[in-house]
C-alpha cells in the first residue's frame, strides 16, 4: 500500500480506519486494482517517475460522510484530492498534483435537489453527471435545456470548477459563470454555503449568485480551498426553434472582419455559439498542400490563400447558431447576411432547422450538443480525425486564451506554426487555423498533444513542445485557461504581473484556509506552505 | 499499441467460478470465469457481427454498437447498472471499449479481461479501414 507523503504508516492506518468508520470499508479503496483505476488515462507522463498515482481513495455518500473524511484528514495531515466524476481527460483525468494524495471520489452524491423550469435553474450534487441531470429533466418533461461539454458522461459540478465549457449560448457555455451558489466542506470541515445559499430561508439560492459580501466562489474553482458537495446552475429555457447557418470568406484577411462582425451578433445576445472552420480542412494533408505548407510560414499562406481561391473553396466559414422564437431566429439569420455580406465573396448556406421538441432520430448527425442533448459520440473512432489517423493513446489539451478577434487569430496560427516548424515537429496549426469559441469572451487557440501509453520518449517530446509553446504563448500575452496537473505550476508561473502577486495572494489565503494543506496541494499552481519550496 | 497485443488479466478473473454457458473455449469472454449477462459486438465489422451472433444463440443478451455508445448507455446499460452490476464481454474495436471500460468503475465494475482479437475491415459504405478489435469482459469488481 502506498502511503502519502509526509505521512507514517501508523497515522494512515489510522485514518483509514476512520475513513472507513465514516464512509463504510466498501467505500474506502487501497487496494492496486482499485487505486490504479484513478490513474490519468492521458497521462503525459505514464509508466514514468513523474506519474502521479494515488495511495487510496474515499467514496462519501453524502455530505457529513465529506465532513467526517475532511476532519480526519486535517488531523491527520493526510492530502486529500476531491473529484465529481474525475473524468477529466486531457486535463488529468482523476489524478492530483500531488502523487500519493487520497482521492475523495464524490460519485455517489448524485442526487438531483432541483430543477425549476419557470426560474431556469438547476441544484446538483457533485456525482450528477449531464446524462443524469438530462434524464431528470426530459423524465418530468420540464422546459429547460442543459449545455454539456461533449463527452455527457462528465459532472455538471466538476466541469464546471475546472471552468469546463459547452456549445449553445454565451452565458450558459461558460460553466462556471452559470453557477449559482455552492455548498462547500472547507477544510476543518466546516459547511459553507456562498450566495443566497448562505442566508437561512432564501428560496433564491438558484437564482442569485453573489447574495451579499466577497464573492469567494472562484476560490474552490482549480483551487484547494474546500470540497464542493452542491452547486446551483442557471439553465437555458426550451426555445421554440433553432437555425444553423453556415458563412464562407474567401480570404486569409477576411478573418478580421468576420470575427468583429459575429462578435457583433454574439455579444448582442443574437446568436449562441459560432464554430469557425476552414473549408479547406479535408485537403490539407493532401501531397499538394502539405508541400506547400511544409515552407515557411508567409509563403505558404499566400500559396494556400492562391490555392483557395483557385479552387474556390472559401478560406475560413463560420457555423451561426441561432435559438428562440420562429420568427425570430428566421429575421436574425437575414440580419447576419446583411452584416457579413458586406465581406466581399462572402457566401451563406442555411444548413438545419428545428424545432422543440426534437426527436432522436431529427438531431441525428447533428453536433447534438448545442441542441443540449448530452451523448459521448466524441470517442468513436472517426470523430477526431487527427487523433484517429495518427494512433494516438489520448491527448492533452493545449489551450491558450487569445483575444477575441482575427488579429490576434493570425498572429497566433503564425507564432504557433512557425514554433512547430523551427522545431522539426509536424504542426498542428497552419494558416488557416481557427479558433475554439467556448468562451463568450475570448478565443482558445486549442491543440490536442498526442500521447501514448508505450512511447515514453514520443510523451517526452509532446511535453517539451507543450512546454516550449506555452512559454512562447506567454511572451505574446496567450496563457492557458486550463491544464494537466504536471504544467499547472508552469502555466500560474506566466500569470505573475507585480512579482507573483496573484499566486502569493492566494498562497496567503491557503494557508490561512487550510494550514495544514490537506486539500488539492497544487492545485492551480498553489501549494500548500510546507511543499512550497519542493515545487519551486 | 503494443501494450494492447499483450492479453490483461486482472485480478482472480481466471478463478471465479461460472464459466460463459455455451461458449466455445477461445471464444469473447470465455476464459474469463464470468456469467457474462451481455454481448457487445461492433456492427462495423462482420468478423464482430459473427461472434455477435455465435454469442446470441446461446442465449445470451447480445447489442450492437457502432463506436457510439450513447444509446446502449443512456437507454440502457446505465439503468441496469444502477441497479446492480453485471458482467459483459464484447468484440470491438477499441473506441466501445474505451468508453465502456471508463464508466464502469463508478458502478464497482472493471475491465478484467482484454486481448487484441486481430485486425478488422469494417463493412458497409466507405470509408473501409482496418482497425484492430479487442475481446473484452467488464465485470463486477468483487467477483474478480
Ligand atoms: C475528447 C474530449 C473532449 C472533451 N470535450 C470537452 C468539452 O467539450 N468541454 C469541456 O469542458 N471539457 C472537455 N473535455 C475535458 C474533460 O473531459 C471534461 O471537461 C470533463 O467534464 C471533466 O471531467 P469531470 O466532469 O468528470 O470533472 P472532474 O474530473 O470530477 O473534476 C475536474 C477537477 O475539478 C476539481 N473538482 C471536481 N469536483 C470537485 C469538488 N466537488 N470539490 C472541489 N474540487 C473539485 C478537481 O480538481 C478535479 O480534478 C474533453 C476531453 C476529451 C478527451
Amino acid at each position: 500500500m502506498a502511503i502519502p507523503p509526509g505521512i507514517n504508516e501508523s497515522d494512515f492506518t489510522a485514518a483509514l480506519a476512520e475513513f472507513e468508520n465514516a464512509v463504510g470499508k466498501d467505500w474506502v479503496f487501497t487496494r492496486d486494482e482499485d487505486t490504479r483505476l484513478y490513474r490519468d488515462a492521458f497521462s503525459p507522463v505514464q509508466n514514468e517517475p513523474e506519474e502521479i498515482l494515488v495511495s487510496a481513495a474515499v467514496a462519501p455518500d453524502n455530505v457529513e460522510e465529506v465532513q467526517a473524511v475532511v476532519r480526519t484528514a486535517n488531523r491527520y495531515g493526510v492530502p486529500i484530492y476531491p473529484i465529481s466524476t474525475g473524468r477529466n481527460l486531457g486535463y488529468g483525468g482523476s489524478a492530483p498534483n500531488l502523487s500519493g494524495s487520497v482521492v475523495l471520489d464524490l460519485k455517489r452524491m448524485n442526487r438531483v435537489i432541483e430543477v425549476d423550469d419557470k426560474r431556469h435553474f438547476a441544484i446538483v450534487e457533485p456525482g450528477v453527471s449531464y446524462f443524469d441531470l438530462y434524464r431528470y429533466i426530459q423524465d418530468r418533461n420540464l422546459k429547460v435545456l442543459i449545455d454539456c461539454p461533449d463527452p455527457g458522461w462528465g459532472s455538471v459540478v466538476g466541469n464546471s470548477l475546472d471552468h469546463g465549457v459547452g456549445y449553445t449560448w454565451g452565458l450558459y457555455r461558460d460553466h462556471f459563470i452559470a453557477h449559482s451558489g455552492m455548498e462547500v466542506v472547507l477544510p476543518n470541515g466546516e459547511i459553507m454555503r456562498t450566495g443566497m445559499g448562505a442566508l437561512p430561508g432564501a428560496e433564491s439560492w438558484g437564482d442569485y449568485r453573489y447574495g451579499f459580501g466577497p464573492h469567494v466562489d472562484g476560490l474552490f474553482s482549480q483551487g484547494g480551498f474546500g470540497v464542493v458537495t452542491k452547486m446551483g446552475f442557471h439553465l437555458m429555457p426550451e426555445p421554440e426553434a433553432y437555425l444553423k447557418g453556415i458563412v464562407t470568406v474567401p480570404a486569409r484577411q477576411d478573418i478580421v472582419d468576420l470575427t468583429a462582425m459575429v462578435n457583433q451578433l454574439e455579444h448582442q445576445g443574437i446568436i449562441g455559439m459560432p464554430n469557425y472552420n476552414t473549408p479547406l480542412a479535408p485537403h490539407l494533408a493532401t501531397p499538394e498542400v502539405s508541400a506547400m505548407l511544409s515552407q515557411p510560414f508567409a509563403q505558404a499562406a499566400q500559396e494556400l490563400e492562391r490555392w483557395a481561391q483557385g479552387n474556390e473553396l472559401g478560406y475560413y466559414s463560420v457555423e451561426l447558431q441561432f435559438y428562440g422564437p420562429r420568427e425570430t431566429v428566421q429575421s436574425n439569420w437575414r440580419y447576419a447576411q446583411r452584416l457579413i455580406g458586406d465581406i466581399p465573396g462572402a457566401t451563406f448556406e442555411t444548413l438545419h432547422e428545428l424545432e422543440w421538441p426534437i426527436a432522436a432520430d431529427e438531431a441525428e448527425g447533428l453536433h447534438k450538443v448545442a441542441l443540449g442533448i448530452p451523448n459521448l459520440e466524441i470517442f468513436r473512432l472517426g470523430t477526431r480525425q487527427s487523433a484517429d489517423t495518427l494512433g494516438w493513446d489520448g491527448e492533452m489539451w493545449f489551450a491558450p486564451i487569445i483575444p477575441k478577434n482575427g488579429e490576434a487569430v493570425l498572429e497566433a496560427q503564425e507564432v504557433f506554426t512557425e514554433a512547430f516548424r523551427e522545431a522539426g515537429m509536424p504542426s498542428f496549426t497552419h494558416p488557416a487555423s481557427t479558433p475554439q469559441t467556448w468562451m463568450y469572451r475570448a478565443f482558445v487557440f486549442l491543440m490536442g498533444f498526442p500521447v501514448s501509453k508505450v512511447d515514453v520518449a514520443a510523451n517526452q517530446r509532446q511535453r517539451e513542445m507543450f512546454t516550449h509553446l506555452a512559454n512562447l504563448g506567454a511572451e505574446h500575452g496567450w496563457g492557458e485557461y486550463r491544464t494537466p496537473p504536471i504544467f499547472q505550476d508552469l502555466v500560474m508561473s506566466h500569470y505573475s504581473f507585480n512579482d507573483h502577486v496573484l499566486r502569493r495572494f492566494s498562497e496567503t489565503l491557503k494557508d490561512a484556509v487550510d494550514p495544514n494543506g490537506i486539500i488539492s496541494a497544487g492545485r492551480g499552481g498553489i501549494w500548500p506552505r510546507h511543499l512550497r519550496d519542493r515545487s519551486a | 499499441m503494443m501494450d494492447r497485443r499483450t492479453v490483461l488479466k486482472l485480478g482472480a478473473a481466471a478463478s471465479a467460478a461460472t464459466l460463459l454457458p455455451g461458449f466455445a473455449v477461445g471464444a469473447p469472454g470465455a476464459g474469463s470465469g464470468v456469467r457474462i449477462e451481455r454481448f457487445v459486438f461492433d456492427e462495423r465489422f462482420a468478423e464482430a457481427i459473427a461472434k455477435g451472433r455465435d454469442a446470441g444463440e446461446t442465449g445470451i443478451p447480445i447489442s450492437g454498437v457502432d463506436g457510439d455508445l450513447t444509446r446502449l448507455w443512456y437507454d440502457d446499460l446505465s439503468l441496469r447498472w444502477q441497479r446492480k452490476p453485471m458482467a459483459l464481454a464484447g468484440l470491438t474495436a477499441e473506441d466501445a471499449l474505451f468508453v465502456l471500460g471508463t464508466l464502469a468503475p463508478a458502478y464497482r465494475m472493471r475491465v478484467v479481461e482484454e486481448t487484441e482479437w486481430g485486425i478488422a475491415r469494417t463493412i458497409g459504405p466507405t470509408p473501409v479501414s482496418e482497425l484492430p478489435l479487442y475481446s473484452w469482459v467488464i465485470a463486477p469488481a468483487d467477483r474478480v
